[in-house]
């Protein structure tokens, strides 16, 4: 089994979690929120960049790890504020492990 | 399904906010024109849900619509033993000083409707004056078939001519199988 990898930053645009990470497209991972308690992270399977306005899989902070099947596309994450809040500059964590 | 949560504890439930949810159904079509209540008719309040303020992006797992365009809750997307709790929000301006109000949902159907009902507040403070009834929450649960398959509508009795605006209802869903 591989090393845990420290949390990955999310910003509030959606981001390739394969490039982030360095693990590759269509490898099972495992997603954790580990951001603060307002922090929701939109989940996408996507080969290209989902719009801007596209609703994913919402995982909230302190809900199980979610597991991404092997074989998928590439994994895309979105940071949002479950207030609705302008996120901003700001971001959040995510546990991504193999 | 490609993206889903691992239960190990095989506990379920524990993502609670993915369990329940809430729609909020913001009505236009009384904005401009207000619903005109005669006085000592049960009259039904409509919704159609195009207000700029209707939010359905916080609706319970699987369920779309919990509202149908006319203002009657629709409850047939959950189950039996769930529950909804509703905030409407509606303003009355009565013609003349110290009618007294009722609200009550009318549920069932098919020869077996059944009424659930309450006195609201007296509007004592005068005529032509907006009277606004918000915040309160009632609480319906789905006992049986005949609750859950049919529209539960709205109505409103008032003892005065008056007009009424609605400004929406608010329904949370409680799940019974979380």
């Amino acid at each position: 089994m591989a090393d845990t990898l420290s949390a990955f930053s999310i910003p509030g645009v959606w981001t390739n979690l394969n490039t982030l990470t360095g693990i590759a497209a269509g490898t099972q991972i495992r997603i954790q929120n580990v951001g603060g308690a307002n922090d929701v992270v939109d989940l996408a399977i996507s080969a290209t960049e989902p719009a801007a306005d596209f609703e994913g899989v919402e995982v909230f902070q302190n809900a199980p790890f979610y597991q991404v099947d092997a074989g998928e596309n590439a994994v895309w994450a979105k940071y949002k504020r479950l207030d609705r809040a302008d996120v901003g500059g700001r971001v959040t964590k995510l546990q991504v492990q193999t | 399904m490609a993206i889903y949560p691992i239960d190990p504890g095989g506990s379920g439930g524990s993502d609670i906010a993915r369990t329940n949810g809430f729609i909020d159904y913001n009505d236009t079509s009384t904005t401009t024109t207000p619903l005109v209540l005669n006085a000592d008719i049960w009259t039904t309040i409509p919704n159609d849900g195009q207000g700029a303020f209707t939010n359905k992006a916080y609706a319970p797992p699987n369920v779309t619509e919990l509202m149908d365009s006319n203002g009657a809750i629709d409850a047939t997307e959950l189950s039996l033993g769930d529950t909804i709790i509703i905030r409407n929000d509606y303003t009355i301006t009565p013609q003349t000083n110290n009618g007294s109000l009722q609200f009550r949902y009318g549920l069932g159907g098919g020869g077996n409707e059944y009424f659930l009902e309450t006195r609201l507040s007296r509007m004592d403070s005068g005529s032509g004056i907006e009277y606004r009834y918000s915040l309160s929450t009632d609480l319906v649960y789905m006992g049986d078939l005949n609750t859950l398959n049919n529209p539960i509508v709205l109505q409103i009795n008032s003892t005065a001519e008056a007009t009424l605006v609605n400004a929406g209802s608010v329904i949370f869903v409680a799940r019974y199988n979380a």
